[in-house]
């Protein structure tokens, strides 16, 4: 079988090689403006075949010092409104942790900017839950409430410690009719 | 002179990639990573109606955006049932895996549908969703058991070469010091708070660590930058045998101790997965796990003279 695999290096080469040199590229931290530019080349082809990777950051080059909530205000037609938030994290086992480990990533990356299409989406699907017989839904209001770490010598907190939500910031006000 | 340098330099390359080498280390990694793929997909079938298909949290509307013409699900429809059938098929393909039915067709298979699965909704997608994608591309190329031992014995029968365990090594390594490049340009990981502030993330904690260690600055700093340290340095002195054992145990060490302390699924394992490639095949004839030929008849042996 070697020998036949020898014989047939040129194979190899002929596609790991390049492959191998794409992912270096891709991966590696941006240097410089050319590597950007190769960069941006490459990554059409290789999310094509499904072997792009992206740069693993794993928690670079800064780490997330922000805790998130995400919230949504469901008015009804009556004048009532109904709340809903993401599950409180803090009061989780580490079982539930691992059980809701998506869930966490999804509502992660919910409130970014660059979700903004998922949010009425993710408003129907709020008002598909919350839809009663008695009364009807005049809008829903998606906000995120942030709890920002400072660093460490501005004002230390325990590690561990319930956070603290105090920035509010609206994403989305959605209408059934619209 | 320069001819001379460059077939040393070709004769090198395909030493690296073509020498042949006993790959039941590579069984080994097909087994876990199908078994940490099934506990994946268990959990991603628990949400699949939350996170995949047009009647989910997101809907198609987001959903479609991401697909493109090599996409499965631009040519399917993208119903409840066909999330199912999808997360059913990687199902059957990753207990394939696992015992070694139809490995390679398996591992194409698992390739497939977890980058459809994957692309269909990126939200929820982690580092180690990516890990999970590239292992199964690789485990195309690593061939059934039978041909993963080198019988030197016999007439280069089953020489495969080391190529496929290479793919995994150099992934591993890449991995880390393509992180531990991106920390040296951040300045929490600089200024050595970077592990303060991760440990003060609601969701992203595991179980909690004595507070002598989370409360002391002097004790983070430190530990922040042993992580730059370490990923920068354990790429490179792994590829040093006399290096590799203790490169090895200090990595177990490390990713077992950081999901102890951090909820990231199962990132940790995976990489642990990864990592076995650098493990000695000799610890498979120690611990008895698909021994050679050679050392199965050599314990046969002394079992049959034991006995008599």
């Amino acid at each position: 079988m070697l020998n036949r695999a020898y014989e047939n290096r040129w194979i190899f080469n002929l596609i790991m090689v390049p492959l191998c040199i794409c992912t270096l590229i891709e991966t590696t931290p941006r240097f410089t403006d050319l590597q950007g530019k190769m960069q941006l080349s490459i990554y059409p082809l290789l999310k094509f075949v499904r072997l792009e990777q992206g740069s693993w950051e794993l928690f670079a080059p800064t780490p997330d010092h922000v805790n998130v909530r995400v919230g949504a205000h469901i008015y009804w037609n009556d004048g009532g409104y109904t709340l809903w938030q993401t599950p409180d994290w803090h009061s989780m086992s580490r079982w539930e942790k691992f059980r809701n480990f998506r869930r966490m990533a999804f509502f992660d990356g919910l409130w970014r900017p660059e979700s903004e299409l998922a949010w009425t989406p993710f408003c129907k699907n709020l008002s598909r839950q919350y839809c009663r017989s008695d009364r009807s839904i005049e809008s829903i209001v998606l906000f995120v409430e942030r709890d920002v770490i400072a660093p460490p010598k501005d004002n230390w907190r325990p590690a561990y410690a319930v956070p603290r939500y105090s920035t509010y910031q609206q994403l989305i006000i959605w209408r059934p009719n619209e | 002179m320069n001819q001379k340098k460059s077939s040393s330099w070709v004769s090198h390359w395909d030493h690296f990639w073509m020498n042949p080498c006993d790959l039941r280390m590579l069984a080994v990694v097909r087994r876990l990573y199908a078994l940490l793929l099934v506990i994946n997909l268990v959990f991603l079938w628990l949400d699949r109606l939350l996170f995949f298909n047009h009647e989910s949290t997101l809907g198609a509307s987001f959903l479609s955006p991401q697909l493109d013409m090599s996409s499965v699900r631009m040519w399917a429809s993208d119903t409840p049932t066909m999330t199912s059938l999808s997360l059913g098929i990687l199902m059957v393909s990753s207990v394939c895996l696992l015992i070694e039915l139809w490995p390679r067709l398996a591992a194409a298979t698992v390739f497939v549908l977890l980058a459809n699965l994957q692309y269909s909704n990126q939200l929820i997608l982690d580092g180690e969703d990516i890990v999970f994608r590239l292992f199964a591309f690789f485990l195309i190329f690593v061939p059934p058991r039978s041909d993963l031992e080198l019988h030197q014995n016999e007439k280069s029968k089953h020489l495969f070469p080391i190529w496929p365990l290479r793919l995994f090594q150099l992934q591993m390594c890449l991995i880390f010091l393509c992180s531990a490049f991106q920390k040296t340009t951040g300045a929490a990981w600089v200024d050595g708070t970077a592990i303060y502030y991760v440990l003060r993330l609601d969701d992203l904690t595991g179980f909690h660590l004595p507070s002598f260690f989370t409360e002391s600055l002097l004790l983070i700093q430190c530990a922040t930058w042993s992580v730059v340290l370490f990923e920068l340095s354990i790429p490179v002195l792994i590829w040093w045998q006399p290096a590799r054992n203790w490169c090895l145990l200090l990595l177990v060490v490390f990713h077992l101790s950081t999901d102890i302390a951090m909820n990231l699924f199962l990132f940790h394992w995976i990489m642990l997965v990864g990592w076995l490639s650098f493990l000695p095949v000799e610890c498979l004839d120690r611990l008895q796990i698909f021994p050679s030929a050679s050392s199965q008849r050599t314990s046969k042996e002394r079992w049959y003279r034991f006995i008599h």
